[in-house]
């Protein structure tokens, strides 16, 4: 097969197993590994996370040492370049450990919550950039160090245009999502941005007006475009992409139902209810645990979403959620921990009773992160059995 | 004068104003009931580990209540100082080494202090070494550790294989908990327990300090 081949058959295998149409030729295999692909390449994290010549390598080196059916990031996750430009921390890189940690820091208290609700541009302008950076905060930032951050963003923008096109050239690899705008809930932004875990906690309980407001402005910036853009979006899938959308879901690890309800639903079911009637395709992942939401997903239709679940099993999904297909199976835990029959015994298991009929993709639990987060022998072993498994 | 049945319930549905008002009535009246009055909140928290387990409340109702129960401490704490003490005993929590998340450790602590135990917070990304070194010249039994990354596991399961080299493993029980903590991973790290909620931490750990 050429590459441009080889690309079509692999977007048509992950199409076919998440629209449920048909069961694809095997059962796809989609790449989650983050920053172990680093580690496994030899570079220290910091290395590579800084000079993108280095990080080309590294998810060029996955691929040819793999073979995966596609890549969900091509090194972008953590993109520490951009905030380090203001002299932003938002990363903790220890290269000695090989491990990355988030810092979950709030840019607005509790008590501005009216503040950001009246004009959230202006107060991430005012209070939330010399939170975020202390050059902002201490009045030393200067024209240089903001078109420093400008130049960064573009460089990033210009990996990812490059690194794309070499992976799709090169390699055959199919392009993940389409480009059909980027809802951000409201309350997801709250929570990843702007109050953290803790604040948002609180705040719910508190204050829950003063979060419906902060909502409803966040959402006039960034959410209602987002979901135009796909509301004018043309009818049905694009099939050049493996997927029409994709949510990474986090905020609801904290919410309880009636939160849930009250500041999370209203805003993911009007993406869902877009992608139903346009009949396009959603990877959903949701961090933790999920099952007690699944009731909200039972009604869309079939092939509709593909539910890509962190802690919940796999084979509940399929009994609880028929009408949607699967991303996921294989736990970080074994890719670890376990022997190599274990990995090939929990693969056969999982291409059998899942993929059987179709609708199912491998791919790894979570994010695959740290060093001892897979055995390296253990991957090749599961990428070449389902290559070459027909179940 | 306070109704404390009435206190302990809104402790339990986290009714901020009406655990503050009384409260701070308590200190008005003199303080004298303070002591009275930290029981009907602990026994509140109880409530809503209950409320947590039936699937009610979630995550962020954890951390509010721990919150709220900081809050309650804080406003009796000079009518507090002098009494009391931990009546099931010491403890060690922490967040271990190459992990820096707090949240669900603090949570975890606020849930095992309102039950009874006093707990040393080690803070987070603690070695193994820190620990077993303040196990021993603290003369503690009862270890929980804490963490959010998958890497976690490995540095749990160092911190276990510290205690049996310092010795001390088989007086020495030790609780994993977190997002990647499951009964397998239990097994590997070689625990005595393993929980993904307060309840079941504060649950073990009180079976272990009723046996000691």
């Amino acid at each position: 097969m050429t590459n441009q081949e080889q690309k079509q058959y692999r977007t048509k295998l992950i199409r076919d197993a998440s629209m449920m149409q048909k069961k694809p030729d095997r059962v796809p295999h989609v790449s989650f590994f983050v920053t172990w692909k680093i580690l496994d390449a030899g570079y220290k994290l910091s290395e590579a996370m800084n000079d993108y010549a280095i990080m080309e390598k590294v998810v060029r080196r996955h691929q040819e040492e793999y073979g995966f059916d596609a890549i969900f990031e091509y090194g972008g996750r953590n993109a520490i370049r951009i905030p380090a430009a203001l002299g932003g921390t938002t990363y903790s890189i220890n290269d000695e450990a090989g491990t990355v940690n988030y810092k979950d820091k709030a840019i607005c208290e509790h008590d501005e919550l009216e503040e950001l609700a009246a004009d959230p541009q202006n107060f991430f302008y005012e209070k939330g950039m010399a939170r975020k950076y202390p050059c902002w905060a201490d009045g030393t930032v200067t024209a240089e160090d903001v078109q420093r951050a400008i130049d960064e963003q573009s460089k990033f923008i210009q990996y990812h245009i490059n690194i794309t096109r070499i992976m799709n050239e090169e390699y055959g690899m199919p392009n993940f999502t389409a480009p059909n705008g980027f809802a951000y809930a409201g309350l997801d932004f709250l929570f990843n941005t702007i109050r953290g875990i803790k604040g948002l906690s609180i705040d719910m309980r508190r204050d829950p007006a003063k979060v419906e407001e902060a909502i409803a402005a966040l959402n006039e910036l960034y959410f209602t475009p987002g979901l135009n853009v796909l509301k004018n979006a043309p009818e049905g899938p694009n099939m050049d992409y493996c997927f029409d959308y994709d949510i990474t879901l986090l905020c609801h690890t904290i919410l309880n139902q009636k939160q849930f309800e009250r500041f999370l639903w209203p805003d993911l079911k009007a993406v869902l209810d877009v992608l139903a009637e346009k009949k396009k395709t959603l990877r959903l992942f949701m961090e933790g645990s999920s099952k007690r939401f699944w009731e909200y997903l039972k009604d869309y239709p079939k092939g509709m979403i593909t539910m890509h679940p962190e802690q919940d099993d796999v084979f509940d999904v399929r009994k609880e959620l028929p009408n949607c297909a699967i991303l996921g199976g294989m736990p970080v835990s074994l890719l670890g921990n376990g022997t190599r029959q274990q990995c090939l015994d929990r693969t056969k298991l999982l291409c059998d009773e899942l993929g059987k009929d179709g609708g199912f993709i491998l791919c790894q639990d979570k994010m695959v992160s740290f060093r001892n987060d897979a055995n390296p022998e253990n991957v090749h072993a599961v990428c070449e059995f389902v290559r070459e498994y027909r179940p | 004068m306070v109704d404390f049945e009435q206190l302990k319930q809104s402790m339990g549905e986290l009714d901020e104003d009406a655990v503050v008002s009384a409260l701070n009535e308590v200190m008005a009246d003199g303080g004298s009931q303070a002591a009275a009055a930290m029981q009907a909140c602990q026994e509140g928290l109880n409530i809503v580990g209950d409320l947590f387990a039936s699937g009610e409340y979630f995550v962020g109702d954890l951390i509010y209540a721990g919150e709220l129960m900081t809050q309650a401490v804080e406003i009796l704490r000079t009518a507090l100082a002098g009494e009391g003490g931990a009546e099931k005993g010491r403890m060690i929590m922490c967040t271990v080494k190459g992990d820096l998340h707090d949240i669900g450790k603090n949570i975890v602590i606020a849930m095992l202090e309102a039950s009874g135990f006093e707990v040393l917070d080690l803070g987070i990304d603690v070695a193994p070494e820190t620990i077993v070194e303040t196990a021993k010249k603290e003369g503690i039994h009862i270890i929980a550790l804490s963490g959010v990354l998958t890497l976690a596991i490995d540095s749990m399961k160092d911190t276990v294989n510290a205690f049996a080299a310092a010795g001390m493993r088989d007086t020495t029980k030790i609780i994993i908990g977190g997002a990647p903590v499951s009964p397998e991973a239990c097994k590997l790290v070689g625990a005595d327990a393993w929980a993904h909620n307060p309840q079941d931490t504060v649950r073990t750990c009180s079976d272990w300090a009723e046996a000691c």
